[in-house]
């Protein structure tokens, strides 16, 4: 859950920051699909969890 | 370095995905032309890059956009609008329409640009800096132009709050989001 919330909003403030920095516009590709990515990347990470015990 | 391979090729795939956007797409159709000058700079239809945006230099005073534009078709009974694209969406920020019946197909004239920060519904220093993609159409009975550009909006990202919220906001749930990348105690 942590992995997923957390990749949502990681994304979204990432295309925030790709349109502030001047680099990438909110396109539907970065608007929505960075944000999707962030989910499926907060998913594997979780699953996979390959930095150990915390 | 191999036993980390599999984080490595996410970073990088990750990171290839995030590049896609600048690259290159759409221009002008319909035939309709135009350019405008700003703070000494012509820019027109070729500006439609995120490497090669019009950039409007939000911090200066007194800085004028001359502009001008023409379509070769009947320009009679014509519309129009402009939008700003944010994802999947156009949010409108100006229309046109007229029945024009002498058929006037250019015109040129100059907007300051202290005007735009004066109509903006928010403080100067509020104003989101940034990369932005206006898409605009225009319809007449003689035919019509769609038109896509770029417009960067100059500044720091850290000279509005919004920016300052963005890149906190990314640092924050960047942490989270390697937090959950750690494996949890098994009870």
């Amino acid at each position: 859950v942590l992995g997923i919330i957390s990749g949502l909003l990681f994304g979204f403030f990432v295309a925030l920051l790709l349109q502030q920095l001047a680099i990438a516009p909110l396109t539907t590709f970065t608007l929505i699909g960075l944000p999707i990515a962030g989910v499926v990347l907060g998913i594997v990470l979780s699953a996979w969890a390959p930095l150990g015990r915390r | 370095l191999l036993r980390h391979w599999k984080p490595l090729l996410f970073a990088s795939a990750f990171l290839a995905l995030m590049w896609i956007p600048a690259l290159a797409f759409a221009s002008v159709t319909g035939g309709c032309t135009g350019s405008v000058v700003i703070d000494g700079t012509t820019y027109g239809p070729a500006n439609d890059t995120a490497a090669n945006p019009i950039v409007v230099p939000i911090d200066k005073s007194g800085v004028v956009a001359a502009w001008e534009g023409a379509v070769p078709f009947a320009n009679t009974n014509h519309h129009g609008s402009l939008g700003i694209v944010v994802g999947p969406w156009d949010i409108e920020i100006a229309s046109w329409a007229g029945a024009n019946q002498e058929d006037t197909r250019s015109a040129n004239g100059n907007y300051n640009v202290d005007d735009f920060k004066a109509d903006f519904p928010v403080a100067e220093s509020l104003i989101p800096r940034g990369l932005y993609e206006l898409s605009g159409t225009h319809e007449a009975d003689g035919g019509t132009c769609t038109a896509h550009v770029m417009v960067k909006i100059e500044g720091s990202p850290l000279s509005s709050p919004i920016g300052i919220a963005t890149v906190a906001g990314t640092i924050v749930t960047g942490l989270t989001l390697l937090g959950s990348a750690f494996r949890r105690r098994t009870p």
